[in-house]
């Protein structure tokens, strides 16, 4: 994977921030499967805009990239922090074209404000169909969720049966968040009765 | 960022989790099971009759307060690739100066731990142990020696760290250009602007009742104020979380106003809070911690001199005290950008079994501290019920005005959306006291800081503080902070130096709170 490229303006006086860098990805040549993408990760870092371009694998010839992503807005103000080192998740749903038998991937990225000195995505993963680890135990009571009652209106609210079934997802994704944070001690603030404490340790 | 439905599951997953465990959770599976005696509950449909119920015995209703409460205490789920560290504060740099300012603090108690020989914790030997519980309701009658305990930190320490932050990927030159900020902070977060703050703040409008303007003794009681306690009384009597919360954002009646707060807050006093409050106070007893001089000696310098609230003297060391001692405090930490410090017991430094966070809550107190709590005095008598409210108030909305990150309502936030109003409607104001020397965010760190208590009349400060439940922001500091320049800006505007502004904006006891704001946000002329 190239590192970000700027793109240099031709005939600039002084060194001007072009404000687009452009990150390509190749797969190996000649795999034995085909490469699909259903999932593009990334932590963002002071990139505006975001548009992906897939090149397929096809009839032989020149190949053409075709857009995936089309101008994603990251940052709601350029200018300013917010969403300038959030993570985000690009899924399947929101990709524009097919993304079957993918060759390489070109990720276009813009940010307009002279204000930043460097910007770029990193700890980019992608993700084949049906990587994500199978969800652990699920208690009874999840698969167990009944149809709501005829509720009032849904309207504008995201389908029940699609929100129960990734629930059953995201509990798994929540178990392993929480073995990842630290046991608080709950109550006791001291060990075995002993609280003695002289001075503070740094780091 | 996760898409809707994604963040939607995650989000019902987590409250779930919190739940599970918890006391409510063990009493709606007792109700449940008593109501199997009831007549109406038959087998067949046995799932459905007890959902019906616990919906008519109001314990439905428990169980949306409680998920409201965590629905608005927890942020949005972060993305599952990100780190926890990315949840208590996304931008790395406001991390590693939080992280900075943390180790000066740690410094500066060892320091003078080491001094004055003192540990920072040891316990209480038995006849001491006896002493203080005797005089545990008169401890402001107790004169200990602590001249030479000195605060850990005052806010305007804290300002000169934030003046400081920079962002190393922002363009910080020396030049003027427009990147460079006028005012002292000049890390370029996102704030909003006069239009997003009025449609955020819509129910302050001009053409809608206020408590705090429409209840005046000039306007006659029909027109608002009578209407307005009578939909807060049955607000109350719906026990309705969600419904206090809009309610609030017009004002509370006095009457009503501790029992509205504690819907809030979804604080109910339960026998098993009172035992844990109890819980607490025997552990203040057993051990002494060098941080009670530091709460005792801010006690002594702030509350006991005010003339508002030298009278609940007594109730604030009850509450400092135990609150020190709250291991449930630490669970704060997780959304919030401050790491609480570590220590080790007798000494065995780097082995884990012995190591300790010190204070127990994990939070030290700086020059001001207690004026958090002084407030809340005046609607709450009863320490356990007093103690619950101002931790949640902690735990909601303090502990961001004395860390460093980029949320909406932490102070750098705060004090760029101040800087930023009165810039951009002050524009002459600003110069001229940027000209003098005077830098006005100098003069409104302190009373953002402190969410005002201490700086306005009582009356005045909880009609505010009402304001800051009902939004679930401080951003409304920030904007109260500009109105009290936009107010005396005729005044500011004949100053010549940073002491003559200060004496101008010295005395804040005489405003009226909901007029300025709704005059700076709605009837400024742009």
């Amino acid at each position: 994977m190239a590192p970000p490229a700027g793109r240099a303006l031709p005939g600039g006086a002084e060194a001007a921030r072009p404000g687009v860098a452009v990150i390509d990805v190749r797969f190996p040549r000649g795999s034995a499967a085909d490469v699909s993408v259903h999932e593009i990760v990334f932590k963002n870092f002071y990139t505006a805009f975001l548009s992906v371009r897939a090149q397929r694998a096809g009839p032989p010839g020149p190949r053409k990239w075709v857009t995936c992503i089309r101008d994603l807005r990251l940052m709601p103000c350029p200018h300013t922090e917010l969403g300038a080192q959030e993570y985000f998740s690009l899924r399947r749903s929101q990709m524009l074209c097919d993304m079957e038998q993918v060759t390489a991937l070109r990720f276009i990225l813009r940010q307009p404000s002279p204000a930043w000195l460097h910007f770029g995505i990193e700890e980019l993963q992608l993700f084949p169909p049906g990587s994500k680890t199978s969800p652990q135990d699920v208690p009874s009571w999840l698969s167990q969720l009944s149809p709501p009652e005829q509720p009032p209106s849904l309207h504008g609210l995201p389908d029940p049966e699609k929100v129960a079934a990734e629930v059953q997802q995201m509990w798994a994704l929540t178990e392993v968040v929480r073995a990842r944070q630290a046991a608080a001690r709950i109550g006791r603030f001291d060990v075995d009765g002993c609280y003695d404490v002289n001075l503070l340790s740094y780091g | 960022m996760l898409e809707q439905d994604g963040g939607l599951s995650l989000t019902i997953a987590r409250i779930v989790q919190r739940l599970k465990g918890s006391s409510l959770h063990s009493q709606l599976e007792r109700q449940a099971r008593i109501s199997l005696h009831n007549p109406e509950i038959k087998l067949e449909s046995l799932k459905e009759d007890i959902k019906d119920f616990l919906k008519t015995s109001g314990w439905e209703k428990k169980l949306q307060n409680a998920v409201y409460s965590e629905l608005n205490v927890f942020p949005s789920p972060c993305h599952p690739a990100a780190p926890p560290e990315h949840m208590k504060e996304p931008l790395a740099y406001m991390r590693k100066a939080q992280g900075s300012w943390e180790k000066r603090i740690l410094k500066s108690l060892n320091s003078m731990c080491t001094e004055l020989s003192i540990p920072l914790a040891q316990k209480r030997p038995a006849s001491e142990q006896k002493e203080l519980l005797n005089k545990w309701n008169e401890m402001g009658t107790d004169e200990p020696d602590l001249s030479l305990f000195r605060p850990v930190y005052a806010p305007k320490d804290f300002l000169e760290v934030l003046m400081n932050l920079r962002n190393p990927n922002y363009e910080n030159g020396e030049q003027p250009s427009f990147r460079n900020h006028l005012g002292l902070i000049q890390v370029p977060l996102n704030v909003k602007d006069i239009p997003e703050l009025k449609e955020d703040f819509s129910e302050l409008d001009l053409n809608i009742g206020q408590l705090g303007i429409d209840d005046s003794a000039q306007v006659p009681p029909e027109f608002f104020e009578n209407e307005h306690v009578r939909i807060g009384q049955k607000v109350l009597a719906e026990q309705d979380s969600a419904a206090a919360q809009q309610y609030v954002r017009q004002g509370c009646p006095t009457a009503l106003r501790a029992d509205l707060w504690a819907l809030i807050l979804n604080i109910s006093n339960q026998p098993e809070d009172i035992l844990y409050y109890e819980q607490l106070k025997s552990n203040v007893i057993q051990h002494d911690l060098l941080v009670d001089s530091l709460i005792y000696k801010d006690v002594k310098l702030t509350a006991s001199n005010d003339d508002y609230y030298f009278v609940f003297e007594d109730y604030l060391y009850q509450v400092l005290l135990c609150f020190s001692r709250d291991t449930s405090v630490l669970e704060h930490f997780a959304y919030s950008s401050a790491t609480p410090p570590k220590s080790y017991i007798q000494g065995k430094v780097g082995i884990e079994e012995f190591a300790v966070f010190y204070p127990p809550n994990g939070v030290i107190p700086f020059h001001g501290f207690s004026m958090y709590v002084a407030p809340l005095c005046f609607l709450y008598h009863e320490p356990s019920k007093l103690y619950q409210i101002f931790r949640e108030m902690y735990v909601r909305f303090f502990f961001r005005l004395h860390s460093i990150s980029s949320h909406p309502s932490g102070i750098v936030s705060l004090c760029l959306l101040f800087e930023t109003l009165l810039q951009t409607h002050l524009p002459q104001l600003f110069y001229h006291l940027r000209e003098i020397g005077a830098q006005p965010l100098r003069i409104s760190f302190k009373w953002m800081v402190r969410a005002f208590s201490g700086y306005l009349a009582t009356d005045q400060l909880l009609l505010l503080w009402d304001r800051i439940l009902g939004y679930n922001s401080l951003e409304i500091l920030a904007v109260l902070a500009a109105a009290v320049f936009a107010f005396r800006a005729v005044n500011l505007m004949e100053v010549t130096s940073l002491a003559a502004a200060e004496a101008v904006l010295a005395d804040l006891s005489t405003l009226k709170v909901m007029p300025l704001l709704q005059i700076f946000l709605f009837a400024t002329v742009t």
